[in-house]
């Protein structure tokens, strides 16, 4: 009998497990910098990324803009004016990036979702890049970290990776390395992802979207080139109109929209 | 020959470029592969790695590497194995290896954050980077945050402005009493301080009513959360013996919060700052003195010095204080706030008070004094409070039972014994409901008080012969005060709100009804009897209030404009038994007020303002009956109702840049107060008669103040600087003539904190004042007072090992007058302290230099106080502090 209810018991708790798949084991904080315009290097835009990794999968996720997704939740029914203020006060963080990414270990796939209007996704390989190492060191966050370069979709990155953290994986797109990557940049300093928290897993993500429309990558590097250096086009394709303001004579001319500069990290798009 | 060269050459390559290639399985204890394995190559005793791959689904690995003398080192690493190394040679083989389960222990969360990071209107100050090791209380640090000053009462300001509400993980468990957590939460357990720059406390009322008031919460590490934490300090010292002990619980959960505990000192650490309400937090309109107990009589006693109380005061103070929080299921919260406090002061001084009168000449009052104050006060609120976005209801309950006795002693021309007992009740409800209906929010509110304030002050011998005794001496003066007061203040607020503008009526009607009465006892040939009608009071006053009021609040773009039109109708009755003497009055003001608040750009705030105030001026300023304030000062009012208007003008230009921790700004106020009674009063030797007439007076008082402050981060120096100027001008009655008064007081502070290096510490503070009083300044040039006084504070920690720590504290002091020749204080305290596991010990050698006598002086008015205080011993403690 004891037998039976010792098997019984492993059973459950390994029935209790078997569900838990999706705990989060590690976790890893980027402060992420990217220039918004090459030829300014005071456009600095500043976002928290985190990097979850699961017993599966891992996740790769604006924290800010999660931070502002609950936000926004949370004053949802508020009058626009409230809405509108908050906004401007930058507690809905709209300009922290809306691209999540995770990576299925096994499939050896990502599935990237984003958020424009519509939730866009599609899925691709995880491509490996081809790193070199370097016998120079230096201590992040108390880790032995080893220096590596590559070069990936037109940019030369330099990587910090520690091996005392056995991941695989890095920020963005970046993975391959014998250990987390703690600090990866480009050449120019353009986009800086610096780690500033590893530990046990603690934020879990606040919300991953609830469905997506399919779309071919190019569809969405356009999206995102559209939305920022064309939003008149981008209103149009997204929302189905574009902002327009009524002149005297009865007739309406669109409202000038600011022209953003653009200067993605993935450059493969204008390689080609 | 080509081909000898070809095999030649290829040789030399092989043996110039030769690549090894280790290869290998690796398995688990059962044999089984283990894909994704980190497998990498490095020189043995080296960290650096030379190759790596990972393992394939079948767990095999190639490796290629250079060839080298060096011995190598094959390592393989995957969460969930324990790391395996095997060394080798640099030359081509197999190697096989085995991984062992075992949990695979990460590096623990380690956390490089910016000191200081904005998160929307948020600031959050990182708790670890500002403290340091000599600090215990998250006050200590909250004092060192950029854009943060604790004033000596315990006001919390952030850029100047007091804040609005101190959350402690987003409860508000203090209320206004929020120096109890400054002063006992350890700041060990705190994660971070949080700045809401523009906060508005009532939730339902965040999209409708902008704030510009900024609130303060403390975050504590999720490992403090739900524990008791427990803490006491035993010191005790000597001479005479000294001792200092308290013992301190506290808990934060999600939905409990707790903090008590029990203090006890003989040293000069005076308790009631700890629980008293801070007046920022009184909602508009009312201060916290509208409840306060009257202080018409009283003994003559010592000012307070402006050095640490730890310096002058002799006491005995026992301190109770208990705080819970417990949110209901409904998300609504009660509080409990308790407090005791048992304070025996006794201080020792000479005092020299010397009276400007407006022919030129001057009284002087020298007296020698030894006081003791027994207070004992007690004070409870229970709060019931449901704050959510769609409705608001508080229930504040409040009781205060308050008695204190003086003895002092005076020696001037003889002995003179006066004595004092002092019981206060309060009982207090204060209640205020929000509901919103449809896009419209409607505030009812009403407040309640009750109380009864009543005082004894026994003069021996009799002062005041001439008035008191027909010119004979008597053995003794017997002053009764009671004071009873009935304020009841209820009122209804709408508030609309249309894309930019706002809307807010209001009306309510608020009735005070006071009740006065006084008389004078006297002891003589050994017989008490009662005086006159002349030395009687028996005053009913009452004031029915009904007000409406409208404001509009308009935003254009980043501006915002307030304009406050409120009327309201006043009638006041006024009775006076003793004279059989009645008075009625009604009284229509108009008290406007105009606020403009501009955001300049992203860092500069622009606020300017116009307030007109009508009111009543102060109802015991309708005694006709003398009272006899204290020994040397006898009062006799005007019978009719005092007015007062007061002009406020404002204009603040404020700069905050928290991420770059610069934070200034300038300040300039002007105020003109136009009253239709005038105080006079008429010295004779040492004692003074206060009367008061009927006279259309004026008070004006100018005030001008900017403050600075700059934290470098990377440095971590915090530098602040602050002036204040300002100046009174009014007119007085002085021995029948009419005299003019102007005086002016400066007073600059600069404070510089040094905390980069890990082994000491450096803190300074210097304070230079100056204050200046005359009378009919452009008679009689030269008839004034003035004088200066600089202090510097300064505190240095060197910390000798992790656990060890000296501390040396140097206050030197310098004060100097027109009529005196300068002093010069240096007072100087050293200390040790050493963390063993669980216990702290600290050994303290106070007042060095033995100082035994400190002398400042005050202005008020035509009066100059020049005082002596008795400074306490040179004394030695030791204190222990440990948790539980």
């Amino acid at each position: 009998m004891r037998t039976h209810l010792f098997i019984f018991l492993v059973l459950l708790i390994s029935q209790g497990n078997a569900q838990n798949t999706d705990s989060v084991l590690y976790m890893c904080k980027y402060r992420y910098s990217s220039q918004k315009d090459s030829t300014n290097k005071n456009s600095v835009f500043n976002d928290i990324m985190c990097l979850q990794i699961n017993k599966l999968n891992s996740k790769y996720y604006s924290y800010l803009k999660q931070l502002g997704m609950r936000n926004s939740e949370e004053d949802n029914g508020k009058p626009l004016q409230y809405l509108l203020q908050m906004q401007q006060q930058g507690r809905y963080n709209a300009d922290s990036e809306s691209e999540i990414m995770i990576n299925e270990f096994a499939q050896k796939r990502r599935k990237v979702l984003i958020k424009f209007k519509h939730v866009y996704c599609y899925t691709e390989d995880i491509e490996a890049q081809k790193w070199k190492i370097y016998p120079e060191t230096k201590i992040i966050l108390k880790q032995t970290c080893q220096k590596a370069t590559t070069f990936y979709k037109g940019r030369s990155y330099v990587a910090w990776f520690a091996t005392s953290i056995p991941y695989r994986i890095g920020p963005w797109e970046f993975s391959g390395l014998p250990g987390l990557i703690l600090r990866i940049s480009d050449t120019n300093e353009q986009f800086v992802f610096e780690c500033t928290e590893i530990g046990p897993g603690r934020d879990k993500i606040y919300k991953e979207y609830d469905g997506c429309t399919e779309a071919p990558k190019k569809k969405v590097e356009q999206l995102r080139k559209l939305f920022a250096t064309d939003m008149q086009t981008f209103d149009q394709i997204e929302w189905g109109a574009s902002w327009s303001r009524p002149n005297a004579d009865g007739t309406s001319s669109p409202v000038p929209r600011k022209i953003k500069p653009y200067n993605p990290i993935d450059l493969s798009y204008k390689l080609e | 020959m080509k081909f000898i060269l070809l095999v030649v050459l290829t040789i030399c390559a092989n043996q110039l470029f030769c690549q090894c290639i280790i290869s290998g399985k690796i398995t688990d204890s059962l044999c089984q592969p283990v894909a994704d394995v980190n497998v990498v190559v490095l020189i043995r005793g080296h960290a650096d790695i030379l190759a790596y791959c990972i393992t394939d689904a079948k767990g095999l690995y190639e490796l290629e590497c250079t060839n080298t003398k060096d011995s190598l080192l094959i390592r393989a690493t995957i969460i969930g194995y324990a790391i395996m190394e095997k060394g080798a040679i640099a030359k081509s083989q197999t190697i096989n290896l085995i991984l062992t389960p075992q949990v695979t222990e990460l590096p623990a969360v380690e956390i490089k954050r910016e000191p200081v990071s904005k998160l929307g209107d948020t600031i959050n100050y990182h708790v670890s980077y500002f403290a340091n090791k000599q600090d215990r209380f998250i006050g200590d640090v909250i004092s060192k945050i950029p854009g943060i000053d604790i004033d000596p009462s315990g006001t919390v300001k952030y850029n100047g402005k007091p804040i609005n509400t101190y959350y402690i993980n987003g409860l508000n468990l203090l209320e206004g009493k929020y120096s109890i957590a400054n002063q006992n939460i350890p700041y060990d357990i705190v994660d971070r301080v949080q700045v809401f720059q523009n906060h508005q406390p009532i939730k339902i009322l965040d999209s409708i009513e902008n704030s510009n008031s900024p609130a303060l919460n403390i975050e504590l590490k999720n490992s403090t959360r739900n524990k008791f934490i427990g803490k006491v300090k035993i010191g005790t010292g000597f001479a005479p013996l000294l001792g200092e002990n308290e013992i301190t619980g506290l808990k934060f959960a999600k939905k409990m919060q707790f903090i008590s505990a029990y203090k006890y000192n003989n040293t000069g650490i005076k308790f009631a700052h700890e629980i008293t309400d801070q007046v920022s937090i009184h909602k508009s309109g009312e201060t916290a003195d509208d409840n306060a107990p009257e202080n018409l009589n009283s003994v003559i006693s010592q000012p307070q010095p402006p050095v640490q109380t730890t310096r002058y005061l002799f006491n005995n103070s026992h301190l109770f204080h208990l705080s819970t929080l417990k949110r209901l299921t409904n998300k609504a919260q009660i509080k409990l706030n308790l407090s005791y406090l048992n304070d025996m002061e006794e201080t020792n001084g000479l005092n020299r008070s010397t009276f400007l009168l407006p022919a030129g000449n001057s009284v002087a009052i020298t007296e020698s004094l030894k006081n003791s104050l027994n207070t004992n006060k007690a004070a409870a609120n229970f709060i019931y409070e449901l704050n959510d976005r769609k409705k608001y209801l508080k229930n504040n309950l409040a009781g205060q039972a308050q008695f204190s006795n003086e003895n002092g002693l005076v020696v001037n021309n003889g002995n003179i014994l006066q004595q004092s007992s002092h019981p206060f009740y309060l009982l207090k409800n204060d209640f205020e409901a929000i509901v919103a209906i449809k896009n419209k929010f409607i505030n009812i509110h009403s407040q309640t008080a009750i109380s009864n304030d009543s005082k004894e002050l026994n003069v021996s011998p009799g002062p005041f012969p001439s008035i008191l005794n027909d010119l004979v001496a008597y053995q003794k003066a017997m002053q009764n005060v009671w004071i009873r007061k009935l304020a009841s203040k209820n009122g209804a607020d709408l508030m609309i709100k249309k894309h930019d503008f706002q809307q807010h009526f209001s009306t309510g009607a608020d009735i005070i009804i006071k009740k006065f009465e006084s008389f004078i006892e006297k002891d003589f040939s050994q017989a008490m009897s009662k005086l006159s009608d002349s030395f009687r009071n028996e005053i009913k006053w009452s004031n029915l209030r009904l007000y409406a009021a409208t404001s509009a609040t308009l935003k254009m773009g980043n501006t915002r404009l307030l304009i406050e039109l409120p009327v309201e109708w006043n009638t006041y009755s006024y009775k006076n038994t003793v004279l059989n003497f009645r008075n009625n009055a009604d009284k229509v003001y108009f008290n406007p007020n105009i606020i403009l608040i501009a955001s300049l750009s992203t860092y500069y705030t622009l606020e300017m303002s116009y307030a007109r105030q009508n009111m009543h001026g102060d109802f015991l300023q309708t005694a006709k009956g003398f009272v006899l304030n204290n020994y040397r000062n006898i009062s006799q009012k005007d019978t009719i109702l005092p007015f007062q208007s007061v002009d406020g003008y404002q204009f603040v230009i404020s700069y905050k840049n928290p991420l770059n921790a610069l934070f200034y700004n300038v300040s300039a106020s002007y105020s003109s107060v136009e009253k239709n009674l005038l105080s006079t009063q008429t010295y004779d030797k040492f004692y003074i008669r206060s009367t008061s007439m009927t006279f259309r007076n004026n008070l004006s008082t100018l005030r001008i103040s900017a403050s600075a402050n700059k934290f470098f981060l990377n440095a971590k120096i915090n530098l602040f600087g602050s002036i204040n100027y300002s100046n009174s001008r009014s007119v007085q009655l002085l021995n029948r003539q009419l005299a003019s008064a102007f005086s002016e007081e400066f007073s600059g502070t600069c404070k510089l904190n040094f905390d980069k290096f890990s082994f000491a510490s450096f803190e300074s503070t210097s304070t230079l004042n100056y204050f200046m009083s005359t009378i009919n300044r452009k008679s009689y040039a030269g008839n004034n007072f003035s004088f200066f006084q600089f202090q510097e504070d300064i505190k240095t920690n060197f910390f000798l090992t992790k656990n060890k720590i000296v501390s040396a504290v140097i206050t030197s002091s310098s004060f100097w007058d027109n009529l005196s020749e300068k002093r010069n204080y240096y007072f100087a305290n050293i200390g040790f302290r050493q963390k063993f596991r669980k216990i702290e010990l600290q050994l303290e050698l106070r007042n060095i230099t033995n100082v035994i006598t400190y002398r400042t002086a005050y202005l008020l008015s035509n009066m100059q106080q020049v005082t002596e205080t008795q400074i306490r011993p040179r004394s030695f403690f030791v204190q222990c502090y440990f948790n539980f």
